[in-house]
């Protein structure tokens, strides 16, 4: 039947309702009838009532004339005239109250009235007389329940009908149509308001989801398209002014060596970037752009080298506007590696710094403060400004979606660098979190703290942890920068002041060492802090070492840093190499009396690990 | 013709008329006058006495008895029916009557008695002799004496006659009739032996033939017939009809209609009865020529048999014997010289005693070929 697609529960409402429906006719019915009863009977007692007055006179002359049998003719005259069931009269009112009429029995009425002449009393006549109302009887009572009854069902069939196909047909053809899967059959045997009108809500959630991400991901190819393309033309247009200013940078010797090493730096970084924008944004053959997630062979990133080495660049760049400092333990954070690409991580860590200073307010002082935490398993670096802070909104998107923190700057950005920023340090299965606020001084300057978390690298065989010396340790700096040799000198004053009566000894050029290494006694136990590149051009190459054999006991202390380790030639085991950005840096242990072994460190270790009274 | 109220309405016009003038001076004294003037019981009796009443109230206008008052005369019609009376009582106080009088008969005194007194108007009944028409009431009075004393005179006239059986015959529906009967028999149980006593239940109105012709009547029976004149006169034709002889007995009810008269209109002259009356044979002879000489115009016929327009007459006499002492209207100073003042009537002297009841005595009278003979106090 047409029914038994309808769902069970809607018929028992409908059902009920209808019921209800025809309970509250008939109720209304007895209401009425019963409202009508009561006029009715208000009525007749008030003709009965009236009429009995109307005899009063008549009764009180036959309780005057103390006549018995008149008074109980006319009583039973009243009695038949007004169809009483019963009359009596008494002289005194005993029992009863002078009360309107009462209803004692079903139909039947008492009442007692007053025989009254201006103030005399002569005694009060009591009836009772039967009243009942035309009610409807049962039959036709039936007979509209049973109508009521079968129109009720008559009606829900025909609504039932005009339901299923104005209703039910039409979502079950929704369902169908939006999970071609589901059999008719299996459709039928769903109820409807748990499971079809459910699956259909659920599909439709699943519809906006999909159409809402979909979105989103489109938004953000788009921004990435535009970026990539950005990205490209930036890389392509780059290159050229870029060779030129390599090819100049070497025939620039006017400069100090800090100062060419600063534009070396700033060449590569450059070419760097473009080579990784070039590298990280390829459009498919399918004219979407991904992002070329390289397979990540354990590429490793120096913290502190490259936390310093933006920072120097940030320093030069924003010199009037931001006071960045750089907190760090030496004795913690040296030497200390993670798991990450260099160059990506300049690039984010770049970035940070950059919203850092966007999120400086006008005519404010800027303040970054970066401090590197080395735990056992992670290494945390905390980015902290006292910018004007994250709304709590953003707060809690940012790193998963394309926003922007930059609501109180008055620089603009898309937001697409913290996301990037978060998406690349989760690939290497990092974190970085926003806390914002930071200070709670005043509503503007709130200040974030960003945290990035890293998971710590092996160590390099080319890396140590600390220089350590001993009163017998003969230091030599070879550098042909003078100021390198004043830097050491200040970092190992303190240990000759108060250990040694040895002075630094100092060489500007490698002719001078190698005499110098050849004749002296204590060349074999000295330190060597050495330079690779000299004024002249000249590279001290690994091989001029290893003839000397002093190679155990040198640190090659460069500005040639990353070209060292991306050059073609291999890297000797027992060599250490040191950024000079570093000088300031590395932790320097005295130990006393303890003769100096300049074993290297194994390449494997993460934290070095001398071996007994090993030193460097 | 026998419209009373016209006729009532008729002779107050009349004394309004040869009075206006005083009218504006005296003080008018409204007089009720209450009884059956018409309806299906109505008899000559209530409308000679109203009519006698109103002649009298006239001449007394007319003649300027009275220096300070002039009297009205309101008739109030029962039409014979009971619960009527209830009525007028009401309305008699309402429209401001200062006095009552009339209430021949003791079903409507039963009823008036103690809703005029509860109006506080003085009333003089006239013709009303049960005994608790007056009972324990300060403005109620009459002037015919109380069924006590009749209950009395009859049982000793009965005693003296040596009956042997007594018929009682009652109209049930008549509230005197019961009680004189048994005053009757209370007193006759205590003077007499040897007599049987049985009473007759009848209807007003509605006599049942067949009682009557079973009854074991001879010499020394006797009935005693305290219904109405047509009701008493219609069981004597039954009995008269089956050639039994005996003695028939009525009460004052036969005074006050024409007893003599209905037994004419059955044939029944040569019956025998006894009945007692208001009338005092040899009291004052001239008393009755006093009526007929007040140079009315009667339309109306009176006997000096009749008790209810002679009482009425002596009411009317009383009233304005004590109006004549007032120079303003008091009701309590008239109620208390009611039963202060001694007067002359036509059925002899009208006093009444602090009770408010008559000391006037009935006296035993015979009726025999249609004459009237006193027979003894």
């Amino acid at each position: 039947m047409i029914t038994r697609r309808l769902d069970l529960k809607l018929i028992l409402y409908l059902f009920i309702s209808l019921i209800a429906f025809c309970v509250a006719c008939i109720a209304g019915v007895y209401y009425l009838e019963r409202k009508e009863e009561d006029i009715f009977l208000k009525h007749e007692l008030a003709r009965v009532h009236q009429e009995l007055t109307n005899r009063t006179h008549a009764i009180i002359s036959e309780v005057l004339l103390s006549h018995e049998a008149g008074l109980v003719n006319i009583l039973n005259k009243t009695k038949y005239d007004l169809n009483l069931v019963d009359i009596n009269y008494s002289k005194e009112l005993s029992q009863r109250q002078l009360t309107p009429a009462i209803k004692e029995q079903p139909d039947i009425f008492t009442s007692t009235i007053q025989l009254k002449i201006d103030q005399m009393s002569f005694g009060y006549i009591t009836y009772k007389i039967k009243l009942s109302y035309n009610k409807i009887n049962q039959n036709t009572l039936q007979f509209i329940c049973v109508f009521l009854f079968a129109f009720s069902i008559l009606f829900l069939m025909i609504f039932s009908t005009i339901i299923n196909y104005e209703i039910f047909i039409p979502i079950r053809n929704l369902i169908l149509a939006a999970n071609p899967g589901l059999s008719s059959n299996a459709l039928l045997k769903l109820h409807f308001e748990s499971e079809e009108l459910t699956q259909l809500r659920e599909l439709f959630i699943d519809y906006t989801e999909n159409i809402a991400r979909n979105n989103v991901v489109l938004a953000e190819s788009a921004a990435l398209k535009a970026n990539a393309e950005l990205a490209r033309k930036v890389a392509h247009d780059i290159r050229s002014p870029l060779s030129a200013l390599q090819m100049i940078e070497k025939g620039i010797d006017n400069l100090t060596q800090d100062k060419r090493a600063l534009i070396r730096a700033a060449n590569k970084r450059i070419n760097d970037i473009a080579s990784e924008l070039l590298i990280k944004y390829k459009q498919t053959s399918s004219n979407t752009l991904v992002k070329a997630d390289s397979k990540i062979n354990a590429p490793i990133c120096d913290v502190l080298f490259n936390v310093n080495s933006i920072v120097q660049q940030k320093r030069i760049e924003y010199s009037n506007d931001i006071d960045i400092t750089l907190n760090i333990n030496p004795n913690n954070s040296f030497g200390v590696f993670v798991i990450f690409d260099q160059i990506e991580f300049q690039t984010i860590f770049s970035n940070l710094i950059n919203n850092s200073l966007d999120s400086f307010v006008n005519n404010q002082t800027g303040k970054i403060d970066i401090s590197i935490h080395n735990t056992t398993d992670n290494v945390v670096i905390y980015l902290d400004d006292n910018g004007s802070g994250v709304q709590e909104h953003v707060l809690k998107d940012l790193g998963d979606q394309i926003v922007t923190t930059k609501n109180f700057s008055t620089k603009s950005g898309n937001g697409i660098g913290v996301y990037n920023a978060h998406n690349t340090i989760k690939k290497y299965s990092g974190s970085m979190k926003y806390i914002s606020p930071l200070f709670a001084d005043a509503p503007h300057n709130k200040g974030t703290r960003v945290e990035i978390r890293l998971s710590k690298a092996n160590s390099p065989h080319w890396s140590f942890d600390k220089i350590r010396i001993n009163s017998q340790t003969q230091i030599v700096v070879v550098d042909d920068d003078p100021s390198i040799h004043k830097i050491w000198q200040m970092r190992f004053n303190t240990y000759f002041n108060e250990h040694s009566d040895n002075a630094l000894l100092s060489f500007y050029n490698l002719d001078d060492f190698k005499n110098w290494y050849i004749n002296a006694d204590s060349a074999k136990t000295a330190l060597i802090l050495i330079d690779h590149e000299f004024e002249s051009g000249k590279h001290m190459s690994f091989d001029f070492l290893n003839k000397l054999g002093c190679i155990k006991n040198c640190i090659i202390v460069t500005n040639y840093f990353d070209e060292i380790l991306e050059s073609s030639e291999s890297i000797p085991l027992d060599i250490k190499l040191l950024p000079k950005s570093l000088i300031s840096y590395v932790p320097i242990s005295y130990i006393e009396s303890s003769p100096v072994d300049l074993q290297i460190a194994p390449a494997s270790a993460i934290i070095f690990k001398p071996q007994h009274s090993t030193t460097i | 013709m026998f419209n009373i109220n016209i006729w009532a309405t008729f002779f107050l016009l009349l004394s309004f008329q040869n009075n206006t003038y005083a009218a504006e001076k005296k003080e008018i004294i409204k007089i009720a006058y209450i009884g059956g003037l018409s309806g299906p019981g109505v008899g000559k009796q209530a409308a000679h006495a109203f009519t006698l009443l109103s002649e009298l109230i006239k001449i007394t206008n007319d003649s300027n008895k009275l220096k300070y008052f002039k009297l009205e005369l309101h008739p109030y019609d029962n039409q014979f029916i009971h619960s009527k009376n209830i009525e007028i009582a009401t309305d008699v106080a309402k429209d401001g009557m200062k006095i009552v009088t009339g209430i021949h008969y003791s079903n409507d005194a039963l009823i008036l008695a103690p809703l005029l007194e509860n109006f506080k108007i003085p009333t003089l009944i006239t013709t009303a002799s049960h005994p608790e028409v007056i009972g324990d009431k300060k403005y109620i009075h009459r002037l015919c004496f109380s069924d006590i004393n009749q209950a009395k005179v009859i049982s000793s006239g009965l005693a003296k006659a040596d009956y042997k059986q007594i018929y009682f015959v009652r109209d049930t529906n008549n509230s005197f009739s019961i009680t004189l009967t048994k005053l009757i028999l209370e007193d006759l149980k205590k003077i007499t032996k040897d007599v049987n006593f049985e009473i007759i239940d009848v209807t007003r109105n509605e006599i049942d033939t067949n009682k009557f012709k079973k009854l074991e009547l001879h010499k020394n029976s006797a009935v005693f017939l305290s219904t109405n004149v047509p009701d008493s006169a219609q069981i004597i034709m039954i009995l008269h009809n089956k050639r039994i002889k005996t003695d028939y007995w009525g009460s004052d009810a036969w005074s006050s209609l024409e007893i003599e008269k209905a037994l004419e209109n059955y044939n029944l002259k040569s019956v025998k009865a006894k009945y007692t009356s208001h009338w005092v044979p040899n009291y004052r002879e001239s008393a009755w020529l006093d009526i007929l000489n007040l140079g009315l115009e009667l339309n109306v016929e009176v006997s000096p048999y009749l008790a209810d327009p002679i009482i009425t007459y002596e009411a009317g006499l009383l009233i304005i014997e004590i109006l004549s002492r007032m120079k303003s209207f008091n009701t309590e100073l008239f109620n208390n010289q009611i039963r202060k003042t001694k007067l002359n009537g036509i059925y002899g002297p009208i006093k009444i005693n602090s009770n408010g009841e008559s000391e006037r005595q009935p006296f035993l009278i015979e009726i025999k070929n249609s004459k009237i003979s006193g027979l003894a106090k």
